[in-house]
């Protein structure tokens, strides 16, 4: 029977018991997307596996594989409906700025699963950025009978896209190779 | 996947908890199969892999006990229900009756 006792040697229960927090701000984004009955489970196991790495390999490995684990878990099963999430988070007139903050979750999800998956994140960008600008194009069209107010708010919603994707990418790749290397 | 079939990830997961025997919480059940198979998963891999065996009626969970290691927080104990047992058997069986059905040359080469 594996129990803790088989698995975990004396000095490192006696270490466990000194208990680390780990960080609020990943374990807040993991309840925030969890389903609230899968909460207790899986929260104390990331807690556990987060004390066991903490005193294994350190506190700031211990935090990259607890953010690791918790971009694993994003998936339908743990998280349910989002759409009552993004509505809550972002308010009804902005879901659509909380969609791709998901949609980035889910390619980083793709990626730490996979090392051949690099071709998407810049695919799905420019995916983005290209739906944009045909909406900006269709906004522009109607502009003669609805004013400018619109165009010039979509205008500066799609720089903050376009800035938004380009810093992302920048600091994915950076953090990727970043953790890739330290791990 | 159908219902009364079992996938390559959840017959692992079911023997795992098998093995386990009363013990078998998620942290737990990663480290089992990394120790017997050496093939590491995901907590969010488990998690739906559980789920989805508990809706098959193959697994049953309850609550165990809040310890200070895992912040106050429950464990949830896993256990095999009969259909699960009878689910592996037949799967078992399958699977002894397709490698038996493999001409001896061919295994021969595949060893």
């Amino acid at each position: 029977m594996g129990s803790h006792s088989d698995l975990f040697s004396t000095d490192l229960i006696m270490k466990l018991q000194q208990n680390p927090e780990p960080p609020a701000l990943i374990i807040q984004l993991f309840r925030w997307f969890c389903k609230p009955e899968l909460v207790e489970e899986i929260e104390g196991d990331l807690v556990e596996q987060y004390q066991l790495n903490h005193q294994l390999k350190g506190s700031f490995k211990a935090k990259l594989k607890l953010l690791k684990e918790v971009i694993l878990l994003f998936r339908p099963s743990i998280y349910g409906s989002l759409q009552s999430k993004l509505l809550w988070v972002f308010g009804p007139s902005d879901v659509q700025r909380g969609i791709l903050i998901v949609l980035f979750m889910l390619i980083a999800q793709m990626l730490l699963r996979s090392e051949y998956e690099h071709y998407t994140l810049l695919l799905t960008s420019l995916l983005i950025v290209f739906i944009d600008i045909v909406k900006l194009v269709q906004i522009r069209n109607q502009e003669k009978v609805q004013g400018h107010q619109i165009f010039i708010e979509r205008k500066r919603d799609l720089i903050f896209k376009i800035v938004f994707i380009a810093g992302f990418l920048v600091v994915w790749y950076l953090l990727y190779y970043a953790i890739k290397a330290w791990l | 996947m159908s219902q009364n079939h079992l996938a390559e990830f959840e017959e692992i997961v079911l023997l795992t908890v098998s093995i386990l025997d009363g013990n078998a919480y998620g942290l737990n059940i990663i480290e089992e199969i990394d120790k017997r198979i050496n093939r590491r998963v995901s907590l969010g891999a488990i998690q739906t892999v559980l789920k989805r065996l508990e809706e098959k009626k193959f697994l049953k969970s309850e609550f165990g006990e809040a310890t200070k290691i895992r912040g106050g927080k429950r464990k949830r104990y896993y256990s095999i229900t009969g259909e699960g047992r009878f689910i592996l058997k037949e799967t078992k069986e399958q699977r002894m009756g397709l490698w038996e059905a493999i001409p001896t040359y061919s295994l021969q080469i595949l060893s």
